[in-house]
């Protein structure tokens, strides 16, 4: 036989397999969909509605839904967080503890499990971050040791995230996993003292920055639950009895 | 190998990449985040004016620009002198300062001024190289757990750590 006869021979030998390899991928699909729609469908087509909304103080600041009201579109919300926080013209005091009650809402009509992630951090006139400046001084007070956990390795200075251990059920609130806020009193003392032919130059190291908390909620599907957490969060968890733990 | 057969390989893998990606779009996610923050302003500019008649000096602080601030006030003259104080409003501490009772906002002044009479002033003094020395402090109004402001005048200032 010929090189060229061989070569050809291969070739259609190959274009064979590939063909074969979508077909059977095809059909598997095919095979499962109808599975998984009737699970699903069973209760009803809402498996598409998954949502989740972070609530400060009994309003929701941020939201996003897929909603078959919209038309089976994203149904989002973008609020700003301690936009409440003061009346018309009061100012914020240092020291002073706020109300800040922080839980999340699945609006949703599926089961999810969801975690936050917490940002503190200071910024300048520009926007810009300063990381020289301290996120402890900025005391967002965490409610954990409930149905919250830490999870230590991810959390740092500036990050904190926390995961809710059971199923946020479908309409349902969570606990809160923040309850107040308080900035600290002793940032006017602390400063920076500079020295110029003589003249010595106190300048507040906080004054005119930004305080910023910032927070993130993830949510996920229960089914396959540990699964769809390692792909779409990048963590690994274990589940048991619907109860997550951090591995 | 052939370009047509590595053009086929390539193909093969393709479909075979794109069966295996199609499960692990299956998961339902959703994310939302919100932020939010305050700008700290800390600086103020307090100033003191003394008016000075009948061996008596009224002082009067005033809280001319920025943030609120308690303030505190004092005399200082020879020994030989004594130095009596009044003044609704001020109170005296244990430290020999006199502190005023309420913070003084921006734009805002002692109500009434704290008066210093000048007592037992020798003979041969005089108003023109006669010395009473007057200090005041300002520090920035603190604030409790409650919102109740209070002044701290222990505190001292924390220098060099760089925010820390």
């Amino acid at each position: 036989m010929k090189q060229a006869e061989r070569s050809r021979i291969l070739t259609w030998v190959l274009l064979i397999f590939a063909l074969c390899l979508l077909i059977i991928g095809s059909l598997g699909a095919a095979n499962a969909l109808p599975q998984i729609t009737s699970e699903y469908y069973s209760g009803g087509i809402e498996m598409y509605d998954i949502g989740v909304e972070l609530i400060e103080n009994d309003v929701v600041v941020s939201s996003r839904t897929y909603s078959e009201n919209a038309r089976y579109v994203w149904d989002e919300e973008d609020g700003a967080l301690l936009g409440s926080l003061l009346a018309e013209g009061e100012k914020f005091h240092l020291g002073q503890v706020y109300r800040e009650e922080l839980c999340v809402n699945n609006s949703g009509k599926i089961d999810e499990y969801v975690r936050v992630t917490i940002y503190r951090y200071w910024q300048d006139a520009n926007g810009k971050k300063i990381t020289t400046l301290s996120p402890d001084l900025i005391d967002l007070h965490l409610v954990t040791g409930g149905d919250w956990i830490k999870d230590e390795q991810a959390s740092s200075t500036e990050r904190t995230v926390l995961y809710h251990t059971s199923v946020v059920p479908a309409g349902k609130k969570t606990s809160l996993f923040a309850d107040s806020l308080c900035v600290s009193g002793d940032i006017p003392y602390k400063v920076t003292q500079t020295e110029e032919n003589g003249v010595i130059t106190t300048t507040y190291d906080y004054e005119g920055v930004t305080f910023q908390v910032e927070i993130t909620v993830d949510a996920v599907q229960t089914h396959s639950a540990e699964e769809a957490i390692r792909s779409a969060w990048g963590r690994k968890v274990t589940i048991t009895n619907d109860r997550l733990s951090l591995s | 190998m052939g370009k047509e057969v590595k053009i086929l390989c390539f193909i093969a893998l393709a479909l075979v990449l794109m069966v295996g990606i199609t499960p692990a779009l299956a998961y339902f996610t959703t994310r939302v985040s919100a932020n939010g923050g305050y700008t700290i302003d800390l600086t103020s500019t307090t100033s003191i004016d003394e008016e000075f008649s009948d061996w008596e000096k009224r002082i009067t602080v005033t809280n001319t620009k920025g943030e609120p601030v308690f303030v505190r006030a004092r005399a200082y003259a020879g020994s030989a002198i004594t130095l009596v104080y009044s003044g609704e409003g001020w109170k005296a501490g244990e430290d020999g300062w006199y502190y005023y009772d309420s913070a003084l906002s921006e734009g805002q002044s002692t109500e009434t001024p704290l008066c210093v009479q000048i007592q037992n002033v020798p003979e041969a003094a005089d108003k023109a190289s006669f010395n009473v020395a007057v200090v005041y402090e300002s520090t920035p109004v603190q604030y409790k757990a409650d919102g109740t402001a209070y002044a701290d005048w222990t505190m001292t200032l924390d220098i060099g750590g760089k925010g820390e």
